[in-house]
């Protein structure tokens, strides 16, 4: 363990925290090592891994341990001193696991996907592996087009994993006892709902997403493991529900993971104090993709504020629309400093948000403003797009007419400060906008430029995100299988932790695409023709393509949509017959 | 901290803007370095029998911490009562090890650089005795506390830088703290 002393932060290989769970691997039927493709720090802030550790580990006969990416540091020593990439709990290579399971969160971490199977010494390709190599299993948002990494990865799992995995793992336990091998099991699993195993998909079929009906049934984390060092979400976490009534059109969560379903009150209340018991943590967080959304939010938070300040324990809530209610709860919850108070338009002018269909006015947005300006915040974070379809000048210039008005409406205030950020728009599979392009890097940097010039006041901070990663991601995020040769390229070019900024290359992903005859600018910026054939066509996300390309059409009129909750738009995912589309009287299919 | 929220005990914070337990180790752990034993003050809003921590915390506590032993105190003041400690450091067989100690141990001064804060230090008077044990492992009876305190890394460092041998450690261990003789 000493020889740890010249890495930095040691603790991210050394594990033993509180409530890890360490099993005899003798003992057991099935191994599943949980690798995220990042830092100890960003993969121990995942509610996701969470909840799959503590699923697999649920089954008597099954372990899961974790697995992160090693930095640099940790790399270059374990490549000096020939040490094959281990896991946390018990440091057994992971070479000896049944299954390496890598969860998909961006696209810029897939040639960390492939580095940590370098470090592994397992082969990247599925047909170079050997019955004794472990089986590579892949999930989580991006695996709605499995296409870039179809080559690579043996199994993808589509949607919720809670209850899937325990199928996975209870026919890989039961075929094992037969002494089949893992091809023979590769075979039979494909047939599981959710599952795609590239070698063995029958063309005809689509692969339907698996959806968890209820999330007061499924195992939720309440006893996680406790990390002695700072992660990036250093408290626990509650899931308040799963997917998003809004329908936002650049949004791929917003349609992959419909329909809303919801996690009572009851329940919530109840895993508060169960987590925070097990864990001693001082601050939990709520999360879903629009907290105001949960439909018994006051409720929900005046009852938790009983046990919280009870027990000091903070609350923390991200996302939450800016209201009477909101302003007040958050005085009631930080007492303390009033941080700022961040707020996402996405475009300047109405007319783009309509576009978009972020169903938020100026007026709305104004009045929110006033509300923080009363509720004592001096400092407003505003988060906008470039480049969204249809986007003329008057759009960027409208991002900074905007930033003024809300600075004139915090008028008097001497500290205030506006801090606008833009980042560019990346067309994403099964979004209204899937056949969309990508501006150019001229218009990217044009634009920016636009933007800055128009805005005046010292007290508006402008920030940009750079736009070579979106560039890439774009290419990545719509690519077809040729991206697996573009991504080993990109690994062999020396491309890791490429939304590292310190790390990230861009020579080296021109480079890769070239080498297979591709052209990343080109690839990234196309339109698609609306009635071409995309990658991921043979996926069953619940929302039908016709209802997408409806709000693609709608998108160009200048037509915004109702929300699911105000009025069902039969996007076709109520053949899930859950969630929002049974509330109260919807329409249903 | 976290250990004794999940243990449930009436744990005294400070005041101020960022309210913290009120709990002081006796002196912290360099990274790396194994130990013993460890004391730490921890205040408490209502008056607990020592066995009543110790029973409240014995399966809070992460895998590797054990509590041993728990007392009251009249007055907590740990950090300045620490006077000296013990290292055992544990090396990869080096058979140059006993001469390099006793050349160390007699220099005139032993300057090293403190890499996180600036400037140069001199070990020698913080070293009160050295122990050599075998070609593998010896031992160091050092200052330490707020008031001149001994890092067992810069005594690797010095030892490699002046004189002139590798030592590649196995571990290191706080085998005790002393408090000072009032």
């Amino acid at each position: 363990m000493y020889n740890l002393i010249n890495v930095e932060k040691p603790s991210r290989y050394t594990a033993g925290e509180f409530n890890q769970i360490v099993k005899d691997h003798e003992k057991m039927k099935s191994s599943v090592a949980f690798c995220f493709p990042d830092t100890y720090e960003i993969g121990m802030s995942h509610l996701g891994m969470k909840i799959l550790y503590h699923i697999i580990n649920l089954r008597e006969d099954s372990v899961c341990e974790r697995v992160f990416a090693p930095w640099t540091d940790m790399e270059k020593k374990m490549l000096d001193e020939d040490i094959a990439l281990f896991s946390l709990e018990t440091k057994k290579d992971l070479k000896d696991f049944d299954f390496l399971a890598f969860t998909l969160q961006y696209e810029m971490s897939y040639t960390n996907i492939l580095n940590m199977l370098f470090l592994a010494k397992v082969p990247f390709l599925s047909k170079d592996r050997r019955d004794t190599d472990p089986l590579i299993m892949a999930g989580g948002p991006c695996a709605v087009n499995p296409a870039p990494l179809d080559e690579i990865v043996d199994i993808f799992i589509i949607g919720d994993g809670e209850e899937v995995i325990n199928e996975i793992l209870d026919l890989y336990e039961s075929l094992k006892e037969e002494n089949k091998d893992k091809e023979y099991f590769l075979k039979k699993v494909s047939d599981v709902e959710g599952v795609y195993v590239p070698k063995y998909y029958k063309a005809k079929k689509k692969v339907k997403k698996r959806l968890v009906k209820d999330l007061n049934t499924v195992p939720y984390p309440t006893k996680p493991i406790v990390p002695y060092i700072n992660v990036v979400h250093d408290r626990a976490s509650l899931e308040l529900f799963r997917g998003c009534i809004r329908g936002c059109r650049f949004c791929q969560a917003g349609f992959t993971y419909r329909p809303v379903r919801e996690r009572s009150k009851e329940t919530l209340l109840k895993q508060t104090k169960e987590i925070i018991e097990n864990t001693g943590y001082e601050e939990i967080g709520m999360l879903s993709l629009s907290t105001s959304d949960y439909s018994e939010l006051e409720d929900l938070c005046t009852q938790m504020l009983e046990y919280t300040q009870e027990n000091m324990v903070n609350i923390s809530v991200p996302s939450m629309r800016i209201d009477n209610f909101s302003i007040d709860f958050m005085n009631k919850i930080q007492k303390v400093r009033k941080s700022s108070l961040t707020f996402a338009p996405e475009a300047g002018s109405q007319r783009l948000r309509d576009v978009i269909n972020k169903n938020i006015t100026e007026e709305e947005i104004l009045n929110a403003v006033e509300l923080a300006k009363k509720g004592g915040y001096e400092k407003i974070k505003l988060y906008f797009m470039l480049g969204l379809p249809t986007e003329t000048d008057e759009d960027v210039i409208a991002i900074a007419d905007l930033a003024h008005k809300i600075l004139n409406k915090m008028g008097n205030l001497k500290r205030a400060s506006i801090t606008v950020s833009t980042s560019f728009f990346i067309p994403k599979a099964f979004t209204p906008f899937q056949w969309c392009e990508q501006i150019s890097v001229d218009e990217m940097i044009r634009k920016q430029k636009l933007l800055s010039s128009h805005i005046k006041s010292k007290k508006i901070k402008y920030n940009w995100h750079d736009f070579n990663t979106s560039i890439v991601e774009s290419a990545i995020s719509r690519g077809d299988k040729r991206i697996n040769k573009v991504l080993i390229n990109a690994w062999e070019e020396g491309a890791k932790f490429d939304s590292w900024y310190e790390f990230f290359d861009m020579s080296k992903w021109i480079r890769a695409f070239e080498k297979e005859g591709l052209d990343i600018y080109k690839l990234a910026s196309q339109a698609i023709a609306l009635d071409e054939t995309l990658p991921w066509d043979f996926i069953d996300i619940g929302v039908r393509k016709s209802y997408l390309l409806k709000e693609y059409e709608k998108a160009h009129k200048e037509t915004t949509t109702t929300d699911c909750r105000e009025k069902c738009t039969n996007c076709g995912v109520a053949k899930y017959k859950t969630g929002v589309c049974f509330e109260d009287n919807q329409i249903k299919v | 901290m976290r250990a004794l929220r999940r243990a449930n005990l009436d744990v005294a914070h400070t005041k101020g803007f960022n309210p913290n337990m009120r709990m002081v180790f006796a002196l912290p752990l360099p990274l790396g370095v194994t130990s013993d034993s460890e004391y730490v003050d921890i205040w408490f809003n209502k008056p607990y029998e020592p066995y009543e921590v110790l029973e409240a915390l014995a399966d809070k506590l992460p895998e590797g911490i054990q509590l041993l032993m728990s007392f009251e105190v009249e007055k907590a003041a740990l950090m300045e009562d620490v006077g000296s400690a013990i290292y055992h450091f544990k090396i990869e067989e080096n058979k140059e090890i006993k001469r390099a100690l006793d050349q160390l141990i007699q220099m005139d001064e032993i300057n090293v650089f403190k890499s996180n804060k600036k400037g140069n230090i001199d070990l020698l008077p913080l070293i009160y005795k050295i122990d050599y044990h075998d070609n593998q492992a010896f031992s160091v009876l050092c200052k330490a506390g707020a008031k001149g305190n001994l890092n067992p890394h810069l005594l690797i460092n010095a030892l490699e830088m002046y004189t002139d041998i590798k030592i590649n450690v196995v571990s290191i261990n706080r085998n005790k703290l002393f408090l000072k003789i009032p």
